[in-house]
C-alpha cells in the first residue's frame, strides 16, 4: 500500500516536471522568432554601422515592410485555419491596377478620388468572398482554388490597362507616399491600422477564437454548432481586404497602375508567416508572430544589401537563415507524419 | 457511378492526347529530351517548303509579359503590318512567358502546334538558354522564327535554315554613350559616384547593359561604381535598393543610380520624388518607353536608349513573312544579314522632343516592303 502511494506521487511529480519541460520549451520555441531578429540586428549593425542608425531601422525599414505587413495580415489568418492563400501576387497586382483606373489618372476620365479607394476594396473582398465560397461551397482546397484565382486577377489586372500602365495623377493616393508623419509615409501609418485591425479580429473577437479552433481541430468547432464555412468565408473576405489595401499602397508607391505591383510578393508573405512561427497545419501563431516574420524578412533584406552581401549569396543567405529559424522554433515528434 | 465517371474522365484525356499528338506539324512529335543541339540535316530545305498556302499564317510572338509598354509596341506593329498585307490572312498569337524558360518553349510549341508549317515565330527569349531549346524545335517543325535581345553562344542563325535571323539594339555602345553624356554633366564633369540596378541573372540583355555601363566606367576613372544589385526587372526590388542605399551612402554621396530598364528607373525616381531627390540624383533606364520619354522631358531622368519597337516588330515580322512566303532564302543571305544591329537611340532632352514628336504624337511609319532596312550593322557573335 505504502510503495503504491508513492509510486502514484513520483507519476504524478514526473508529469508535472513534463509538463513544465514543455512549457519552457513552447516558450524558448516563441522566442526563437524574436531572438533572431535581434541577432540579424545585431550582426548586420556590426558589418555596417549605418544599419544602426535611426534612418534606417526607423524610416527605412518600416517604409519597406508596408505592403509585405499588409500582405501577411491577411495570409496570417488564412494559414491560421489550416489553408493557404496562394492569390497574394494576382489580388494585389489587380487592385493595384483597378484603383488607377477608378481614380484621377492619364488613361481616362474617371475620378472618384476616395470612392475609387472603397470600390477597389470592395471588389477585392467580393473576390476574396467567391474564393471562400467556391473553397466551402464546392469544397475545393484552398490551395488549388487561391492558385487560380491568382492567376485569374492577374489577367483581369492586365486587361485594366492592356500593357500601357496609366499614371496615377490623384494626388491624394500619391501622398499616401510622398506625404509623411512623425518620418514616415502615411502607407507606413496605414500598414500598422491595419495589423491592429489585425490584431483586435484576432484577440477579441469571437471570429478570431473561430480561426483557431477551426485551424486545430475543425471537428470540435463544427459540433459545437459553429459556422465554419461562413468563418472560412469571411477569412478569405478579409485577406481580400487585404490584398485590395496592399494594392493601393503599391500604386501609390509606383506612381501607376501596373501588374507589377503584386511581383515577387507570395514568397515573401508565406515566410514571414511561417518564420514568425505561424504553424502551416493551423491552430498555432498569430498576428503578432507575423509582424516578427515580417521585420525578421525585411531586417534580412536591408541588411543584405546594406552588408554588400554579393547577389549570388543573397538568396541563398536568406533560405538558410529561414531554414534554421523553422527548424529551431518548431516542436517535432517522433511519431508526427510529415508530408 | 464514381468508377464510371473516372473511366470516362481517362477516356477524354486518352482521346485528347491522341488529338493532341496527331495535329499539325509532325515536328511536335519529333520532339527531342535532349538539350544538345545540332544542325539539322534531316530538316526540309526553306526553298523546297516555305510555300505560301491559302491557309492563315500565325504570328507567334512570344514575350516575357504583356505589362511592359514595349512589348505592347512591338504586337502594335506587328497589327499594322498584319493590316498593311490583308488581316484576315494572318492569325497573331501574342503570349507571355511570365518569365518561365520552361513555358516559353512550351508556348512555341503550342504556337507551332496551331500553324504547323504556316507559322512564323518571333520572340524575345527570357533568358539565353531559350535559344537553344527554340532552334531545335524550329528547325525540326520547318518553321522560320527570329529572336531579339538574347541569344544563346554557340546557337547563331547563320548555322540554321529556320533560324531567319537575330536582331538587337546595340545595348554595350549605346549604354557606353549614354553613360559617358551622363557623366560628363556631373556636377564635376567626370567625376562622381553612382549605384546599379541590374534586370534578371544570366539575362543577355541586362549582361549587355551592365558592360555598357562598365565600358563607361572604363573610360572615366574617377566615376566609382559603389554597389550593384539586381533588380530582376522588378520595379517594387528598385524602389526598395534605392531607399536601402540612400541610407547607406547618403543622398549627398550619390550622383546617379543607372537602371537596365525603364520601368525600374521610374519606379527609382518615385523613390528620389519622395525624399526630394528627384532631378539631383540622376538615373538613367533602356527601352524608351513613353513614361520614360515624360520623365526626361520633365527632368527627372537623364536619358534613356530608346529601341524602336515599331521597327523591330514590324519590319522583323516582314522579314520573317518573306521567308515563309519563299521571296527570302536566308541560307543565301550573309552572317551580317543574319545577325545584326537595330539603331538605339539615345534619348536626352537634347533630342527628346523630335523622338516625342516622331513617335509619340505620329504613329510611325513602317517601311515593311524595304524590311532589310532595319539592319543597322552586322553583329559579330562569335
Amino acid at each position: 500500500m505504502q510503495n503504491s502511494s508513492k509510486e502514484s506521487i513520483t507519476i504524478a511529480e514526473e508529469f508535472i516536471r513534463e509538463t513544465k519541460k514543455q512549457e519552457q520549451r513552447a516558450i524558448i520555441m516563441k522566442l526563437v522568432p524574436i531572438v533572431l531578429l535581434i541577432a540579424l540586428i545585431i550582426i548586420f549593425g556590426s558589418i555596417t554601422p549605418q544599419f544602426l542608425t535611426v534612418s534606417n531601422l526607423y524610416s527605412n525599414i518600416l517604409e519597406q515592410l508596408s505592403i509585405l505587413l499588409v500582405t501577411s495580415m491577411g495570409t496570417t489568418f488564412v494559414i491560421l485555419m489550416g489553408g493557404i492563400d496562394l492569390s497574394t501576387e494576382g489580388m494585389v497586382g489587380f487592385a493595384g491596377c483597378f484603383v488607377g483606373l477608378l481614380v484621377q489618372n492619364s488613361a481616362n476620365d474617371m475620378n472618384l478620388g476616395i470612392l475609387g479607394i472603397i470600390i477597389t476594396i470592395l471588389f477585392s473582398a467580393l473576390i476574396g468572398a467567391g474564393i471562400g465560397l467556391i473553397h466551402t461551397k464546392l469544397r475545393l482546397p484552398s490551395f488549388i482554388i487561391t492558385f487560380s484565382a491568382g492567376y485569374i486577377a492577374q489577367g483581369l489586372g492586365v486587361l485594366t490597362y492592356k500593357g500601357i500602365p496609366a499614371a496615377i495623377l490623384d494626388e491624394g493616393i500619391r501622398n499616401l507616399y510622398f506625404h509623411k508623419i512623425a518620418g514616415l509615409p502615411v502607407l507606413t501609418w496605414i500598414a500598422f491600422v491595419v495589423f491592429f485591425i489585425a490584431l483586435f479580429l484576432e484577440k477579441k473577437t469571437a471570429f478570431g477564437r473561430y480561426v483557431f479552433a477551426i485551424g486545430d481541430n475543425e471537428k470540435i468547432p463544427v459540433m459545437s454548432g459553429v459556422n465554419v464555412n461562413k468563418v472560412k468565408i469571411l477569412v478569405f473576405v478579409w485577406t481580400g481586404i487585404c490584398f485590395g489595401i496592399a494594392g493601393i499602397m503599391g500604386a501609390a508607391k509606383l506612381g501607376t497602375s501596373q501588374i507589377y505591383i503584386g511581383q515577387d510578393l507570395l514568397f515573401p508573405t508565406l515566410t514571414a508567416v511561417v518564420v514568425g512561427g505561424t504553424s502551416m497545419s493551423g491552430g498555432q501563431g498569430g498576428v503578432v508572430n507575423t509582424l516578427i516574420g515580417v521585420l525578421i524578412v525585411t531586417v534580412l533584406q536591408n541588411g543584405m544589401v546594406m552588408a554588400g552581401v554579393p547577389n549570388e549569396l543573397q538568396k541563398g543567405v536568406q533560405g538558410l537563415i529561414i531554414i534554421s529559424v523553422i527548424v529551431l522554433s518548431r516542436r517535432r515528434s517522433r511519431k508526427q507524419i510529415v508530408k | 457511378m464514381k468508377k464510371l465517371l473516372s473511366v470516362s474522365i481517362a477516356l477524354i484525356m486518352v482521346l485528347m492526347l491522341a488529338a493532341c499528338s496527331n495535329e499539325g506539324d509532325s515536328g511536335t512529335e519529333k520532339k527531342s529530351t535532349s538539350s544538345e543541339l545540332t544542325e539539322s540535316s534531316e530538316a526540309p530545305k526553306p526553298t523546297e517548303s516555305a510555300e505560301s498556302t491559302d491557309e492563315k499564317l500565325v504570328i507567334g510572338i512570344s514575350v516575357r509579359n504583356i505589362e511592359n509598354p514595349y512589348y505592347v509596341q512591338i504586337y502594335d506593329a506587328v497589327k499594322q503590318f498584319t493590316e498593311y498585307m490583308g488581316e484576315e490572312k494572318f492569325d497573331i498569337q501574342f503570349i507571355a512567358c511570365d518569365s518561365s524558360d520552361d513555358q516559353q518553349v512550351s508556348d512555341v510549341q503550342a504556337m507551332i502546334a496551331r500553324g504547323g508549317k504556316n507559322t512564323v515565330i518571333y520572340i524575345d527569349p527570357n533568358n539565353a538558354a531559350v535559344c537553344s531549346s527554340v532552334a531545335k524545335i524550329c528547325e525540326e517543325a520547318g518553321v522560320y522564327w527570329c529572336s531579339v535581345w538574347s541569344y544563346a553562344d554557340g546557337v547563331y542563325p547563320y548555322n540554321f535554315n529556320y533560324y531567319a535571323f537575330h536582331q538587337t539594339p546595340g545595348q554595350v555602345e549605346s549604354e557606353k554613350e549614354l553613360c559617358l553624356d551622363m557623366f560628363s554633366q556631373f556636377e564635376e564633369a567626370n567625376k562622381g559616384k553612382i549605384l546599379a540596378i541590374k534586370g534578371l541573372e544570366g539575362n543577355t540583355a541586362s549582361i549587355d547593359r551592365f558592360a555598357g555601363l562598365n565600358e563607361a566606367l572604363k573610360e572615366a576613372p574617377d566615376v566609382e561604381l559603389l554597389d550593384s544589385q539586381n533588380g530582376d526587372w522588378n520595379p517594387q526590388t528598385a524602389q526598395t535598393l534605392t531607399t536601402t542605399w540612400l541610407n547607406k551612402y547618403g543622398a549627398d554621396e550619390i550622383d546617379a543610380i543607372w537602371c537596365a530598364n525603364d520601368e525600374m528607373a521610374l519606379a527609382v525616381i518615385e523613390t528620389l520624388k519622395s525624399q526630394g531627390l528627384n532631378g539631383k540624383i540622376k538615373v538613367t533606364g533602356f527601352d524608351g518607353i513613353t513614361d520614360a520619354v515624360n520623365a526626361i522631358k520633365s527632368d527627372d531622368m537623364f536619358g534613356t536608349v530608346g529601341a524602336n519597337p515599331w521597327l523591330e516588330g514590324g519590319q522583323g515580322v516582314a522579314y520573317l513573312y518573306a521567308c515563309w512566303k519563299g521571296d527570302l532564302d536566308v541560307t543565301s543571305l550573309s552572317e551580317g544579314e543574319r545577325c545584326f544591329y537595330t539603331e538605339p537611340q539615345i534619348l536626352t532632352k537634347e533630342n527628346i522632343d523630335d523622338f516625342i514628336k516622331d513617335y509619340i504624337d505620329n504613329s510611325p511609319e513602317i517601311d515593311f516592303d524595304n524590311y532589310m532596312d532595319m539592319i543597322y550593322a552586322p553583329l559579330e557573335l562569335e
